[in-house]
């Protein structure tokens, strides 16, 4: 058999399944569908939870020109991460890790800028893992519908790391939301924006790259 | 070409067998020669082949139209290469303890020249080959004890039995 002969096993498969299917969404058509997502993560928590109290002493750049570009930054990772999903539109890995060393320096200075124009130390040493666990719990509430409807859209596509894929879009979720529970957290000490905010969007990074990892899997195990 | 590629593809979008087939002798060997230069063992790449093709049917709709069909294919071929090595990894146990050291006995079946139809086939084939017509197990638990898709088993156990019955015949010509 050469190459040019199809397998009958195939043929045969091919020949019972072959309805038509409606191309997917372009990478950037489908982030930009995302954007009433984003924006939603970034008003939010401020307006459900209320805008944080020394919000009028930060500089509006500060403010809501920090939590613009982070978000900004967290919607540009969705959209490698939605390309990432598509064959032969991957990029490669060592692309994909800068991309995460970009959104890590994006939050660490988001942040650090932030301590620096209007320092809020925690007063109360005691209630440190108290708040830091409301803010991880607060950034998880909105974060995890929004990881469910990306991973949703990445699923529906083919990631060739899935668990790549899942990092990138979790890493680019938690900093979208984290660009709007900014602006409810009154806390800029370092200590509780890297621990708290930081690790609740690595929490998302992590899940949502197990997560894709075992979509694909039971993908994989239903298509047999 | 990369036109003609596209059209095709559009075509097989929208249902058509004629399509399939044509990207099929289009593609194959483009497929066979970028798995070959990441798979070593020729006839697990070409399963690989048809693995491959299997996950193009299932996945055509994530071709986007105007993109190249090559790149998309080989991204999806590239896919079933990591999935065959995390694969071999999670299975080797099985491959290797119970199967591609496997002897059978001219006494198991008193087919001297079957046994020696079987020592020729790929240790994967003759795994699958094996586990199906030996152990009487269905495609779809060979499927899950290999953690391949289950046409990939029956495309492996077809190619199997035709290469078998093709040595044997070969083996009656020369007696």
């Amino acid at each position: 058999m050469t190459d040019h002969d199809i397998p009958a096993a195939l043929a045969s498969h091919v020949r019972a399944n072959l309805s038509p299917v409606r191309p997917l969404a372009s990478p950037a058509r489908r982030l930009l569908a995302l954007m009433p997502l984003a924006a939603l993560l970034l008003l939010g928590p401020p307006l459900y939870w209320n805008w944080r109290d020394n919000l009028a002493s930060l500089p509006g750049w500060t403010s809501w020109g920090l939590s613009i570009l982070e978000s900004l930054a967290g919607a540009a990772l969705l959209g490698l991460a939605l390309r990432q999903a598509v064959p032969g539109l991957a990029m490669p890995t060592r692309w994909m890790l800068l991309a995460f060393g970009g959104a890590a320096t994006v939050f660490a200075t988001v942040s650090l800028i932030t301590a620096q124009v209007l320092p809020t130390p925690l007063l109360n040493p005691d209630a440190w893992s108290r708040l830091a666990w409301q803010c991880v719990y607060m950034e998880l509430i909105f974060a995890v519908p929004a990881l469910v409807v990306t991973g949703w859209l990445v699923a529906r596509a083919l990631p060739t790391r899935p668990a790549l894929t899942g990092a990138a879009y979790g890493l680019a979720v938690g900093l979208m939301t984290d660009a709007g529970v900014r602006l409810f957290c009154w806390i800029d000490a370092a200590s509780h924006v890297f621990a708290a905010h930081g690790g609740a969007i690595l929490l998302g990074a992590a899940g949502s790259a197990a997560v894709a990892a075992t979509v694909e899997k039971i993908k994989y195990r239903r298509l047999q | 070409m990369d036109e003609v590629l596209e059209n095709l593809m559009r075509e097989y979008q929208r249902g058509s067998l004629a399509a399939f087939e044509a990207l099929y002798r289009a593609l194959a060997p483009r497929v066979r020669g970028f798995l070959r230069a990441r798979v070593r063992d020729d006839a697990r790449v070409t399963d690989l082949v048809q693995e491959t093709f299997l996950e193009i049917h299932r996945s055509r709709r994530t071709y986007l139209p105007g993109a190249s069909v090559a790149g998309w294919t080989f991204g999806i071929a590239q896919n079933i290469v990591l999935r065959h090595r995390r694969t071999e990894r999670r299975h080797a146990h099985v491959v290797s303890t119970d199967y591609s050291e496997l002897e059978p006995r001219a006494s198991d079946f008193e087919l001297q020249p079957l046994q020696d139809a079987l020592l020729d086939l790929s240790p994967d084939s003759r795994a699958t080959w094996w586990m199906r017509n030996i152990e009487g197990l269905s495609f779809e638990a060979i499927a899950h004890r290999l953690g391949i898709a289950a046409t990939a088993v029956r495309l492996r156990c077809s190619r199997a039995s035709r290469t078998l019955r093709a040595a044997l015949e070969r083996g009656s010509n020369h007696d």
